[in-house]
């Protein structure tokens, strides 16, 4: 790709005199004869937030694992504030004052805040850890960044966002300036989202350098000094934010313009294939869900939106069958489901889709065509009489594999080789081979990238045109209003609004959400 | 709807190119021998340990010629070792089997001990209070031994599944309540009135006729073994190889096995895969007791051919190294089986032929123990290292 030339008059610098934090040069690695990083030219600035942004797997983690020290280029130099450096373990990062916080903590849960920042580098007195001064420190480091972290707090009481600021901490508490954040929104709800935007700022004008791996590209416009775009692990080009847009970016990272609107429904919605009435779900003496009434219908994708903790974990469950209700009603297809096993609602047409597809969706050491059935593995042909037919599941993994563009190594692969994104799509293939009437998405697209987002949207589209009744729980309001054909709003266990999707707002939506406004309980 | 009618996927992408669907031979070699490292890493690890062991207690090279000589001749060369080893492997794969099958499911089942004791507890009452032909009685006896480690399993399911109590716990207790009871019954209604005097044993009356095991050593020497005719294996020997395959079958290619290692491995995969955690607990736990039933018959019916006092053995410690050690798979379960038997034969050699105490293969064998978790680690890592460089470089 076309790259403004560069000018190697003075090492660690841009041409126009800006000091560079990081700077690699010609980065090639490569994984048994792939290509992960393909003469990846990369400059980071000193001060600035810089956003590396690409597809699932188009080489942004593996150029920054080399930069953190974890793994070493087969070609090419890195350059650390203008010196060529051989970073050959993350403790020689640290020493040059690079520090990462990795998409999934490593804090322990059982220590406080101030112990998980000093562990490893503790401040001890004659042999004896002292802790108020490890205190002390932290909550002066907490300060500094505009947060009110408490020390003494233990990690396992924290909101995961709290959890990354003690991430960012332990960078901060090691002297670390230039600061590695591997996909730091993925876990975040929006307003944590927010906050953790703020205090990238304030760390920017610190003086500190934040290099941060990215899937929303609204987010990243939001708070990125300079993008940076890999596709297929080669530079696609560096833009400034503010002199682009999403849709420029967008088109960097997938190669075609990419189409994220409103999909309109081509066949008007049938008659009820899910009935919840009055549902209602205890948590000790809290009601999580107090008498939610729902209905979606064939032909329709019904848009389910609201704050995380409102109560759609709970009706989710109760709605797959893994916690039975305290009280009110579930039909199925006409049939009372309130109280039938997983596998009686599986075949009934129920598929599923979890929010956390790690955990609930597949058996990560398991290959991919055993997890290709997991669910199904009654149905004919996979087993029979009990015994399992070992070759039509490789078959319907191939075809699962095949349909779904599925990037695998092979069906005889664990499900831990998949990236994220293909691990969604298996997932999704799977559901959908199920032979479904009623699918349940929570939160779909979470941590996919742009061209996996597209993906899965068309899919629920197509799902919906072919007759199955959707119901999508999801946190992204752009998502939501992108395809449902009725959007309800949960707030505090209830289902407060239902609005027609081609006609509500955004802002609307967030006054319902909030619980600001509130409609009388929508008839079913 | 079917996937194969789905429309292609979005834009005009190239179609993937085809993805294999089996893993290739030389992969599989190269996979398998990275199997076979780690147990002949930690095999090497502690024969050194045990020789260090032996130089730095009897601080004489002698004895340790000494240990090794016998370790193969006593062991291995002499005519009938191979007759004791697969003797005593028989409780062994048993126990094993019973282990690995909670094991799979995520169970930790501690109480194997106490269920093959009240396995061969009901084994014996059946044994020696009915009188059937050999056809009726003999399966009958052993269903009892399955049916008595079942019941013993039992409670620390239900306890499980219903109060939520650890089954490490639970059946650790079971274990004591057993040997509890097998002290009672043998010193008093079930005690051989008959045996008086200063030897006299607290133990059962012998089992009928009917219901002993044949033993195997006609059938090995009609193939060309030269075991002596006293030599301890039974056809039990063959039930327990057997039971290892059925094993292996049912985990690998039946759905009740399926279900098992999705629940072992990611219980909360389970439940929204239809699979009731519960009821699969439930079966796994009650399966595991009945199959650690028959890891109490060997020396019921094929050797003593009572009970008596010191009937509890250990053999279901020793199962969950072998467990360990055989990764849970039916042909590992009996290689390690075999391989803590034959230790068990070069420690009575050692007692018997050198001036040094037998003690040091229960040293062999826990330095097989430590390493073997380690070796297999090691392993498993280099190797999920590769597949995820292989899944980086594809991605």
């Amino acid at each position: 790709m076309a790259r403004t030339d560069d000018a190697p008059a003075e090492a660690g610098r841009e041409p126009d005199g800006a000091p560079l934090a990081v700077e690699c040069r010609g980065i090639t690695r490569r994984y048994a004869g792939v290509i992960a990083n393909d003469h990846v030219d990369f400059k980071v600035r000193e001060g600035e937030i810089h956003a590396l942004v690409g597809e699932n797997g188009a080489g942004k983690s593996t150029l920054m694992k080399m930069v953190y020290g974890m793994e070493q280029p087969d070609e090419g130099e890195i350059l650390v504030r203008g010196k060529p450096e051989k970073i050959d373990s993350p403790r020689k990062a640290i020493a040059l004052r690079i520090g990462m916080v990795h998409q999934h903590f490593m804090l322990v849960d059982a220590f406080t805040v101030a112990e998980n920042v000093v562990l490893g580098a503790e401040p001890a007195n004659g042999g004896r850890l002292d802790l108020d001064e490890a205190n002390r420190e932290v909550a002066e480091l907490a300060r500094g960044f505009g947060t009110n972290l408490d020390p003494a707090a233990r990690v396992e009481t924290l909101a995961v966002g709290q959890q990354q600021r003690v991430e960012i901490l332990k960078l901060l508490y090691r002297r670390a300036d230039i600061l590695i954040l591997d996909e730091p929104t993925a876990v975040l709800v929006p307003q944590e989202v927010e906050e953790l935007f703020q205090a990238m700022r304030s760390l920017s004008q610190q003086g500190k350098t934040i290099i941060f791996i990215a899937h929303s590209l609204e987010e990243v416009l939001a708070v990125a000094d300079r993008i940076t775009v890999l596709r297929d692990g080669k530079v696609i080009g560096t833009v400034v934010a503010a002199d682009t847009t999403e849709e420029e970016v967008a088109e960097m990272m997938v190669g075609r313009p990419v189409l994220l609107e409103r999909v309109h429904g081509q066949t008007p919605s049938g008659e009820p294939m899910l009935e919840v009435e009055g549902l209602r779900v205890l948590a000790g003496a809290r009601e999580q869900l107090a008498g939610a009434n729902l209905t979606v219908r064939r032909s329709e994708i019904y848009g389910l939106a609201g704050i995380e903790g409102n109560g759609q974990a709970e009706l989710v469950e109760a709605l797959v069958g893994l916690l039975h209700p305290d009280g009110g009603s579930i039909r199925l297809g006409g049939k009372d489901v309130t109280r039938a096993t997983v596998r009686d609602r599986r075949e009934l047409g129920l598929c599923y889709i979890p929010e956390d597809r790690h955990a609930r969706a597949m058996v990560l050491p398991m290959t991919l065509w055993e997890n290709s059935v997991l669910g199904q593995q009654e149905r004919r042909p996979f087993s029979r009489r009990g015994l399992l037919n070992p070759k039509a599941m490789r078959q319907r993994a191939t075809d699962l594999v095949r349909a779904f563009r599925v990037k695998a190594p092979s069906i005889a692969a664990p499900a831990y080789a998949l990236s994220g994104g293909n691990q969604q799509k298996l997932v999704l293939a799977r559901e959908f081979a199920s032979g479904p009437k009623l699918l349940i998405a929570a939160y779909p697209t979470r941590g996919l990238d742009i061209g996996a987002t597209e993906f899965v949207w068309k899919q629920l589209v197509s799902a919906r045109d072919a007759g199955l009744a959707v119901l999508l729980i999801s946190a992204n309001l752009e998502e939501i209003l992108a395809l449902a054909d009725r959007v309800g709003v949960i707030y505090d266990g209830r289902i407060t609004a239902e609005l027609d999707g081609s006609q509500a707002t955004m802002n609307e939506l967030g006054l319902y959400m909030t619980g600001a406004r509130s409609d009388r309980e929508p008839a079913a | 709807m079917k996937v194969e009618e789905r429309p292609p996927a979005p834009g005009a992408e190239p179609p993937t190119e085809a993805v294999a669907s089996r893993v290739g031979w030389t992969e599989r070699a190269s996979q398998l021998g990275l199997q076979l490292l780690a147990p002949a890493i930690s095999l090497l690890i502690s024969a050194v340990v045990g020789a260090l062991v032996i130089l730095i207690v009897q601080r004489n090279v002698g004895d340790l010629a000494d240990v090794a000589s016998t370790m193969w001749d006593y062991g291995l060369a002499n005519r009938s070792a191979f007759a004791f080893i697969f003797g005593r492997a028989t409780p062994f794969i048993f126990a094993g089997i019973a282990v690995a099958i909670a094991f799979k499911a995520g169970l930790f089942n501690i109480g194997v001990e106490g269920q093959y004791a009240i396995g061969a507890l009901t084994a014996a009452i059946v044994g020696t209070k009915l009188s059937a032909p050999t056809v009726i009685h003999l399966p009958l006896t052993i269903l009892a031994g399955m049916a008595g480690g079942l019941a013993w399993a039992l409670i620390p399911a239900l306890l499980k599944v219903y109060r939520g109590a650890h089954e490490v716990i639970s059946t650790i207790m079971m274990n004591y309540v057993a040997n509890g009871l097998l002290l009672y019954l043998l010193s008093g209604p079930l005690k051989d009135t008959t045996q008086v005097g200063a030897i006299a044993q607290q133990r059962t009356v012998p089992v009928e006729d009917t219901a002993r095991v044949g033993s195997m050593v006609p059938f090995f020497n009609s193939i060309g073994f030269n075991f002596r005719g006293s030599s301890p294996v039974t056809w039990l020997f063959l039930l327990a190889l057997v039971a290892a395959a059925v094993y292996a079958f049912v985990v690998r290619r039946t759905r009740f096995g399926f279900e098992l290692r999705v629940l072992g491995i990611n219980p909360r995969a389970a439940e929204p895969a239809g699979i009731r955690s519960n009821a699969m607990m439930m079966k796994a736990m009650l399966l595991s007791g009945a199959v650690a039933g028959l890891a109490g018959l060997q020396d019921l019916l094929g050797f003593d051919g009572y009970m008596k006092l010191d009937y509890v053995r250990g053999y279901g410690f020793t199962a969950i190294a072998i467990a360990l050690l055989g990764r849970n798979t039916g042909i590992g379960i009996v290689a390690g089986a075999l391989l803590f038997s034959y230790l068990d034969r070069a420690s009575s050699g050692i007692g018997l032929n050198t001036g040094v105490p037998k003690e040091v293969t229960i040293i062999m064998g826990g330095v097989i123990i430590l390493t073997i978790v380690v070796a297999y680690e090691l392993v498993r890592r280099a190797t999920a290292r590769r597949q995820l460089k292989e899944a980086h470089e594809r991605a």
